[in-house]
């Protein structure tokens, strides 16, 4: 696949560039997860507390209805905006390696070399895939470091994943 | 001799405009072709379509033996390219991208690295955000120069570069390349650079080639500015053919003649009797400058002028 040629080495071109800024965002997300874990469960200890913080209007306009009670439930509940955010961050991800390379004049400095056509768009693709992959196993980490369960923690770092994939904003995965 | 480039009658249009309507150009390998035009005549986009970043309308090219769109991949580990425009990557250091170009371009030869490296005067331990225009042209020069390919696709690659800098690349140019027997297409608007580095020039308008050859065939094109201060009056010399621009003041005179027509111009000159005699040789400024106006109205005073004083 001619077209493709060269990939990698654009991965890892991408991956010295955001180095930094991805690391930056996945320890972004695992703090805010540890965080309302502890703090959510010290402040609503009971299942009757939450159910009345998760009734109020505005939250339920924004974020639905509380699926279930649990500590796990709620904190993956409270954080519905997250993969929004994660959406939005793997979008300007991939236009910053593929559309802004090309209007910078970049893209013609590598397409003349032994690049194919579609390997950019490839390697941005890659890249945001990989860093999404690291962020769901590092928010399952996180959660489970703070007691939340292993299954539902797991599940939650995936939808975020899968958010910073596709844009998808999939907010009922219920965390038992 | 083998051909590195033949290009025939290509055509690329966007939109409305035709950005190339037919154009032909053809470098030899081991050649260094100067490719000269005014802005917008279309040099870039040939130069595009020559690396398969575009596509062509109509027409054929081919680059090496191969096709350039649908080859691009294995033709680009045999050339190098430096963009007129060069943007780096803000947080790259200039070396960190000499580098990278090398890598995927597949072979850099170190010791040449270095050698561009110090005679372009360049720190490669800057960032790309750090560098002025002039020292970004200098990064994508010596990626290009230092790796190990035949051909060298040079689009405007001293703009932004001083006048020392300039010279540095013509001196690696005629000493290294020319040694090494690679070819060079080479894309300018500075004459000189030209005059200085080329053994074959097209020279281009509006999309179209107007002229290509060498640079002595071209200067049989151009006309050889005289200036003379003779014994009497010049009677008759305005009616010699090939002799144009007659102008007499105190018994000096000044035309310009074809390249052809010299010598009996010269015979006249002496037939009246000559005190001095200077001569100008005919430059590729004259022959481009005449190609950049022919056809074009002259719609401001100046343009005008300038188109006068050219014929």
């Amino acid at each position: 696949m001619s077209t493709l040629t060269g990939s990698g080495k654009l991965v890892r071109l991408i991956l010295r560039r955001d180095r930094l800024l991805m690391a930056l965002w996945i320890v972004f997300f695992c703090l805010i997860l540890s965080s309302f874990a502890a703090s959510l469960g010290e402040v609503f200890p009971t299942a009757a507390e939450r159910q009345q913080y998760a009734d109020n209007a505005g939250f339920v306009a924004l974020y639905g209805r509380l699926s279930g009670t649990s500590l796990g439930e709620f904190v993956a509940w409270r954080a519905g905006f997250l993969p929004v955010v994660v959406g939005l961050i793997g979008l300007l991800t991939v236009i910053r390696h593929t559309r802004t390379e090309e209007e910078t004049g970049r893209r013609e400095l590598l397409g003349a070399t032994v690049v194919g056509r579609h390997a950019g768009l490839a390697a941005a693709l890659a890249a945001t895939f990989g860093a999404n992959l690291v962020l769901a196993a590092l928010v399952a980490l996180s959660m489970i470091s703070q007691d939340l369960p292993a299954t539902g923690s797991l599940a939650f770092g995936v939808e975020l994943a899968a958010a910073g994939l596709v844009g998808l904003h999939q907010r009922d995965i219920p965390v038992t | 001799m083998t051909e590195a480039i033949r290009a025939e009658a290509l055509v690329k249009t966007f939109g409305h405009t035709r950005a190339l309507d037919g154009l032909d150009l053809t470098v030899r390998t081991g050649e260094v072709h100067g490719f000269l035009g005014p802005n917008g005549a279309g040099k870039t986009t040939t130069i595009r379509i020559l690396l398969g970043l575009l596509r062509a309308g109509a027409g054929t090219a081919r680059l090496l033996g191969g096709d350039p769109w649908h080859d691009a991949v294995t033709l680009h580990r045999r050339l190098a390219y430096v963009p007129g425009d060069v943007t780096l990557w803000p947080s790259l250091s200039g070396g960190e991208v000499i580098d990278l170009l090398g890598r995927l371009r597949g072979g850099l030869d170190k010791r040449r690295r270095a050698a561009l490296l110090e005679r372009f005067d360049l720190d490669p331990r800057k960032k790309g955000r750090a560098y002025s225009k002039g020292n970004r042209q200098k990064v994508a020069l010596v990626a290009a120069l230092a790796s190990d390919v035949e051909l060298l696709l040079l689009d405007e690659p001293t703009s932004g570069l001083d006048p020392l800098m300039e010279a540095a690349f013509r001196d690696w140019i005629n000493e290294e390349e020319r040694a090494r027997g690679r070819t060079v297409l080479l894309s300018s608007h500075i004459l000189a650079e030209v005059e200085a580095l080329c053994e074959r020039v097209t020279i281009i308008r509006e999309g179209r080639t107007v002229e290509t050859g060498t640079l002595t065939q071209l200067r049989y094109l151009t006309r050889t500015s005289i200036t003379a201060e003779l014994a009497g009056p010049p009677t008759g010399l305005a009616g010699l053919p090939g002799v144009h621009n007659l102008k007499t003041q105190d018994g000096r005179v000044r035309f310009d003649v074809d390249t052809g027509a010299l010598d009996a111009a010269l015979r006249h000159l002496s037939g009246v009797g000559v005190r001095s005699l200077v001569s100008q040789p005919p430059t590729l400024e004259e022959l481009f400058l005449r190609h950049y106006r022919t056809g074009q109205p002259a719609d401001t005073a100046q343009d005008g002028r300038r188109a006068e004083v050219a014929r």
